[in-house]
């Protein structure tokens, strides 16, 4: 199959992944095998390319947001043909102290998709069937890939913060691209706006009640928003 | 306040007496569960997140990254092998 390859050391200073021929994953018993739809570029794949984050597998196939159709390894949940994604959480050992208790993301033993394992750039992908989440067809498979780690890391973050329907949330979203619409992922009348850097200040608001927010927000928080480097979502 | 990032070089100094006095919370997050992932993408369907998206091939997998670094697409990066 063909597969986007990431060997330390051997990348140059302009391009990271070399496209080559490698052989097909192999199912195995609770793995599913993916043909591979679509996958979308995160920032934490930068992050694994340029040596921000330790290289744990090589060479690697990165990606973490994988739309596939199964093609081998089906069962009953998954019958032949299901569309899946697969995200970043790519498996747990489920016994450890942080599984047991509810936490399975901070798992003692996990396995990150297209980082300690092999990803999705690539024709074809190997999925725990357990963490291949079945896809409504109403998303199209390049619309949702951008969807399983920006948008299911980003809905975390939002109840990791505790936001609630009626709450005010701002968001300074470096790392996310243009098109990601931080006030879409809201249920309920939560009102929302993306901020983005310093320089932009202010992302798609979608009406004049919504840029008045802004005005409201006192203005150390304004400041220290626009001013932080990372994807937040903050209340207020 | 919930900071999402796997990565940081460093958090800046915070002023105490104006940004954290007054039981201010800031907390990480850390991947994800497949609770979120389920709830997300019900949550998805309902509303019709349609995320505006570029769209590359394999052979342009270079190309995607260097697009995310440099933010040149107005939308999210996708693979289509």
């Amino acid at each position: 199959m063909k597969a986007a390859i990431f060997e330390p050391g051997k990348r140059s200073a302009a391009f990271h992944l070399r496209i080559e021929d490698v052989p097909r994953p192999q199912v195995a018993p609770g793995y599913v095998l993916l043909r591979v739809l679509a996958c979308g570029v995160c920032r934490t794949d930068l992050h694994i390319l340029e040596g921000d984050l330790p290289v744990l597998h090589q060479p690697l196939i990165p990606g973490h947001q994988i739309v596939g159709e199964v093609i081998e390894g089906a069962s009953a949940s998954l019958p032949l043909g299901t569309r899946v994604g697969v995200s970043w959480m790519g498996g747990t050992d489920g016994d450890c102290f942080f599984c047991q208790h509810g936490m399975e993301n901070l798992c003692d033993h996990p396995t990150f998709t297209g980082y300690s394992v092999d990803g999705g750039y690539a024709e074809y992908a190997l999925a725990r069937e357990d963490f291949a989440y079945p896809l409504p067809q109403e998303l199209d498979a390049t619309h949702v890939a951008p969807l399983l780690c920006a948008g299911i890391i980003g809905f975390r973050s939002l109840r990791v913060a505790g936001v609630k329907p009626g709450d005010r949330v701002g968001s300074s979203a470096s790392a996310v691209p243009r098109s990601y619409r931080f006030q879409c992922s809201i249920p309920g009348d939560a009102r929302c706006m993306s901020l983005r850097g310093a320089k932009r200040t202010v992302l798609r608001l979608s009406d004049s009640a919504r840029l008045g927010l802004v005005t409201k927000m006192p203005d150390r928080q304004w400041r220290w928003t626009v001013q932080s480097p990372s994807h937040q979502a903050a209340r207020w | 306040m919930a900071i999402n990032a796997i990565h940081l070089n460093q958090m800046p100094a915070f002023d105490y007496d104006k940004l954290l006095w007054g039981e201010r919370q800031i907390r990480s997050v850390a991947n994800m569960t497949r609770v979120d992932a389920r709830d997300f993408l019900a949550l998805a369907r309902k509303l019709n997140i349609q995320p505006r998206v570029s769209v590359f091939s394999l052979d342009q997998a270079n190309q995607a990254l260097m697009a995310v670094k440099d933010e040149t697409e107005n939308g999210s990066a996708v693979i289509v092998p």
